[in-house]
């Protein structure tokens, strides 16, 4: 199992955006994506997403994850749904035993374009925002900071957790614990290893519950913060921009739903 | 209690501090899960927990934050499945609040519950999002049905029930035991400490 952190820093316009202008614009994407009734939107979104990660010249690195996270369920999908759509009408071709249909081609490639375009917009943003810029911009425009703490504090202590897991496993093999065998075997091991995970970092809450406290976590009022983000005119007119293509996936799909 | 002073008794600073630990418990639990090469997913431990220790929102909550970080770490296509674990974490916070994880046989019904709650929030998103597909193995039980003529949706609920029951089960099974071995000193500081 790995954690990767995908943050890259590199200083290109995109970069410097403020957090928040990006996830309007996965926002825009997902909506055209998924609800725009024209099924091809996604290839201009694919195009679009891939010359913004080259402006930020963290285009190989987009192109490899999106390619690694996509393709095994892409395979699948396409297995699955030109061999056995329902209502397949149109044979174009055989694969042992089993027809392949058009319609369910068809279907295949508008979903994955979709599936694609979602993968690409999520894997960017994180490409080119710093987690932790992130929460401060969602905190300024609303967030509740004690979400914020809850995400923040999760990516700080999973490379913790992970380690004490493994130190688990380790001592508890070493104490004979079985996990070869037959199933009933190792699901019965299953229990020594997250036993004492568990009450091994619940006994740490009440510290850092404390430690927060004295820190003005639950404090009421306004805070003030260190860093703020985007403000420009020019910026102001691009988060307009993708509001708007946000809502033209939205008017679309309904529009198509009234006629 | 009026629902806005519930949510804000299950929103301690001691519960947002057990969230994090709850959320890392997901995912670290599938370390052993290969490690055991066990074929089921088991990555709602830390929800059902908190739904047993603190109530069903802050298990909500949980459930979908844990998603969303899955999906930022790990694989982008679980984002969309923190509908199901909000869900999850809901259905659990509230049968432990009706008592349903005080014995073994009980979280036994619970865990039927959870799986049933699962099934019946993913299979929209299975089927309208990612056309049928998922990145499990259940998704050759899904081909299957197909094959022998079934509808897309009837094909997803009845494999995504299959699988997520047994793996639900264990869950709520595995919670159960750790709520209640927990120690008194540790377990009555959650709001909810009565829950196992």
């Amino acid at each position: 199992m790995q954690i990767r952190q995908l943050f890259i820093e590199q200083d290109s316009y995109p970069h410097r955006l403020a957090p928040t202008t990006k996830l309007i614009g996965v926002l825009a994407v997902l909506s055209l994506a998924f609800l725009f009734p024209w099924h091809w939107t996604p290839i201009f979104l694919l195009v679009g997403l891939f010359l913004v990660a080259y402006q930020a010249r963290v285009a190989k690195r987009f192109a490899d994850i999106v390619f690694k996270s996509a393709l095994p369920y892409l395979l699948m999908l396409f297995a699955m749904q030109s061999l056995f759509y329902p209502g397949g009408q149109t044979e174009i071709g055989q694969l042992g035993w089993f027809t392949i249909y058009a319609e369910g081609v068809h279907y295949a490639t508008v979903v994955s374009l979709r599936i694609l375009s979602m993968i690409s917009g999520l894997v960017l943003v994180q490409l080119i925002t710093d987690p932790a810029e992130m929460m401060t911009d969602l905190e300024q425009n609303g967030l509740s900071p004690k979400v914020s703490y809850v995400i923040i504090a999760t990516l700080n202590i999973l490379p913790f957790m992970l380690g004490r897991a493994n130190a688990i496993l380790d001592a508890q093999r070493s104490r004979g614990l079985e996990t070869e065998g037959k199933i009933t075997t190792r699901a019965k091991a299953l229990l020594s290893l997250i036993g004492p995970l568990v009450v091994g970092t619940i006994n740490d809450v009440q510290d850092r519950a404390v430690a927060l406290e004295l820190r003005g976590f639950s404090r009421k009022g306004s805070r003030t913060y260190l860093q703020s983000f985007g403000g420009t005119a020019k910026e102001n007119l691009l988060r307009r921009v993708l509001w708007l293509l946000a809502a033209l996936g939205v008017v679309g799909r309904v529009i198509t739903w009234l006629f | 209690m009026s629902l806005p002073e519930r949510l804000k008794g299950e929103f301690t600073t001691l519960s947002l501090v057990l969230m994090p630990i709850a959320i890392a418990i997901n995912i670290v639990g599938g370390i052993f899960i290969v490690a055991l090469k066990l074929p089921i997913y088991l990555d709602s431990i830390g929800t059902v927990l908190v739904g047993i220790l603190v109530g069903p929102w802050a298990a909500a909550v949980t459930g979908a934050l844990a998603n969303i970080i899955w999906g930022l770490i790990m694989d982008p296509v679980a984002m969309p499945f923190a509908i199901t674990s909000f869900f999850i974490g809901l259905t659990a916070g509230f049968l432990a609040k009706k008592g349903y994880f005080q014995t073994f046989g009980k979280s036994m019904i619970s865990g039927f519950c959870i799986g049933l709650v699962g099934a019946i929030v993913s299979t929209p998103i299975v089927v309208y999002l990612f056309g049928g597909v998922t990145s499990s193995g259940s998704t050759f039980i899904t081909a299957y049905l197909l094959a022998t003529g079934k509808q897309l949706f009837f094909s997803v609920f009845s494999s995504s029930m299959l699988s997520d029951l047994a793996d639900k089960l264990i869950t709520a099974g595995i919670a159960f035991y750790i709520a209640r071995n927990l120690p008194e000193r540790i377990r009555s500081r959650f709001s909810q400490s009565t829950g196992a």
